[in-house]
């Protein structure tokens, strides 16, 4: 064989090996990630409330928002959860309720992180007063703690789902902005990107086929701890009249009703509030078997 | 040591400023006109708007009406629009009630959390250990305002322990502080646990054991006191949870203060009053995350950069 043909065998050999390796690494995640008893548990969970949610009209025996007579039923055979004070099935509500909490996760994450992986991008990859400035501006985001951000864009949008979605996105930016920040840096000063750089890879390719694969895991991990504290979060907006308006069926609003009918109807609040804990578990388990599974030098 | 002190507060003045014009500018984000808004629906006339966007200054330059906007806050003449009472007056007259709630369940979230975490790490991969940690994820998974009116359900209507609402009493601040507590313990316990398995696997655990010490000593003069560094950090960004979670408990248990504050002047219009509270608990939360830092700095001398 000729030499220019040798090292042409010898690069495709090193190509299948590298990507190889990759694949295999992925197995590995995705094997870990099966195992993981926890993860699998919440995200069997989570599917399942996504396919409710999906299908509520199909599997909600009453219309969420039709008032009855049959007011402040305890739970029977007629309503499997009882009935409120306006006489309207809890269990419809909360099947109903669950693509509202759904998407509030869903969208505000996306929110979130989109504005902030590009902050991250941007920042990490060009430097200099580019990082200053928008890191300034993640800092006086993160000087509002929790839900006191969100409050105050709700301030200045006022109530409604769509602003609570809005706010609750706005406060995940700085999370996922300073993490897309950190990984950029860490795989800017990689050889490969240099190697790139010196054949003259423009930025934007740059950005996109290498530096952006690289930092998706942490971001998937963040983004599905995430979801779990959105819903918790919008919830709360909603408990506190900022949020899903009346007659909307979403669990923040039933537990704000159910706590005027405590003495006389538990069930009101009681069982919104488990739709919501049994969903954040969920989304929590899920979260933690993708942090454990990518990296699992964070175990213990 | 000074030095890096003088930096930090250096660093801390640019994130301050942005903090104040985000606040600021929370009026003029707001989709409408702000002065038809703060008026209501009263059916005021195009010149009374007139004239009250005169009184208000809110006919000047925006930069000047920053300045405006940070000297009439500073000297007490920013007033609420529903008391007429000046916003810093208000803000500084319910903060103690917030900080009493705060330390409280800090107090109960520490003691909690620090038991349950050690707990956790010197009986590894035992019962103890996953019953720890399962609570711990508990914690973190239920809605603080359902678990509030659970055991205002249980404490307060059934069994008429303790009661359900106000403020003032310790025993109305009880349930509050626990619900509180819950979120934090959750935390805590975690961070103690990892720090300490951590600690424990270090090579003066082997000694003191070789020198035949007993485990309790060894776990607690010295495992335990090296595992403490990471959770002063912990407790700066605990402050953010408390603050943040201060706010419905306020609500749920009527029980006055900032939280409270800041909810029901978003629900009544009342902007001035919002942006004041607002940028003062923002200003709070910058400081103790300083005090934090610093603190962190003053333990570990390797922090000081």
């Amino acid at each position: 064989m000729g030499v220019a043909q040798r090292v042409n065998a010898v690069d495709d050999r090193d190509d299948a090996l590298v990507r190889a390796t990759v694949q295999t690494r992925r197995a590995r995640a995705v094997r870990r990630l099966l195992r993981h008893h926890g993860g699998v548990t919440g995200g069997i969970v989570l599917l399942a409330l996504v396919v409710v949610a999906l299908l509520a009209p199909v599997v909600a025996p009453y219309n969420p928002i039709a008032i009855s007579t049959a007011i402040l039923q305890p739970p029977s055979g007629q309503h499997v959860l009882g009935t409120d004070n306006f006489g309207r099935d809890i269990f419809s509500r909360i099947i109903y309720g669950a693509r509202v909490s759904l998407r509030m996760g869903f969208v505000a994450v996306a929110i979130g992180a989109v504005i902030g992986t590009t902050m991250g991008v941007v920042a990490g990859a060009y430097g200099g007063f580019i990082d200053s400035a928008l890191m300034r501006l993640v800092d006086a985001l993160m000087a509002f703690p929790g839900i006191l951000l969100a409050l105050a864009v709700t301030a200045m949008l006022g109530p409604g789902l769509t602003n609570a979605m809005i706010a609750v996105g706005i406060g995940f930016i700085p999370s996922f902005a300073r993490l897309v920040r950190a990984s950029t840096l860490q795989v800017r000063h990689t050889t490969y990107v240099e190697a790139a750089r010196a054949v003259g890879c423009g930025d934007g390719r740059l950005i996109a086929r290498h530096i952006f694969p690289n930092v998706l895991t942490p971001v998937l991990v963040l983004a599905t701890l995430g979801v779990a504290s959105a819903i918790l979060i919008g919830a709360a907006l909603s408990f506190l009249g900022l949020g899903a308006q009346p007659p909307t069926a979403e669990w923040g609003i039933m537990l704000s009703d159910g706590r005027e009918f405590m003495r006389r109807a538990w069930w009101i609040m009681a069982f919104p509030g488990l739709a919501i804990t049994i969903t954040v578990m969920a989304a929590n388990l899920v979260g933690d078997g993708l942090r454990d599974a990518f990296d699992p030098r964070l175990t213990l | 040591m000074a030095q890096y002190v003088a930096r930090r507060l250096v660093a801390m003045v640019p994130v301050l400023l942005l903090v104040s014009i985000l606040v600021f500018l929370m009026i003029y984000l707001t989709p409408g006109d702000p002065v038809q808004i703060m008026l209501g629906q009263s059916g005021a006339s195009a010149a009374q708007v007139a004239q009250v966007r005169h009184e208000l200054g809110l006919d000047r330059p925006l930069p000047v009406q920053y300045l405006k906007f940070l000297e009439n806050l500073l000297s007490g003449q920013e007033r609420s629009i529903a008391t007429q009472q000046p916003v810093v007056s208000e803000f500084l007259g319910l903060f103690p009630s917030t900080l009493q709630l705060a330390m409280a369940s800090l107090v109960i979230a520490v003691a909690l959390g620090i038991a349950l975490g050690v707990l956790a790490a010197t009986h590894p991969r035992t019962w103890v250990d996953y019953l720890s940690m399962a609570v711990s994820f508990m914690g973190v998974s239920v809605p603080n305002f359902w678990l509030a009116l659970l055991l205002i359900y249980l404490f307060a209507v059934q069994l008429n322990w303790l009661p359900a609402t106000g403020g003032g009493s310790w025993r109305q601040l009880v349930l509050p502080a626990v619900v509180l507590a819950v979120q934090q313990v959750a935390l805590i316990a975690r961070l103690v646990r990892a720090s300490m398995l951590e600690a424990l696997q270090e090579d003066y655990i082997k000694t003191a054991r070789a020198k035949g010490l007993p485990e309790r000593a060894v776990r607690l003069r010295h495992a335990f006191r090296n595992a403490l560094l990471p959770i002063v950090t912990l407790l700066g960004l605990n402050f953010g949870y408390l603050l943040s979670g201060a706010v419905i408990v306020e609500i749920v248990f009527a029980r006055p203060g900032i939280g409270r504050l800041i909810v029901d002047a978003i629900q009544a219009k009342d902007f001035p009053l919002v942006q004041g509270a607002i940028l003062m608990t923002a200003v709070v939360y910058l400081v103790v995350n300083l005090l934090t830092d610093l603190s962190y700095a003053v333990i570990d001398p390797r922090i000081r950069y």
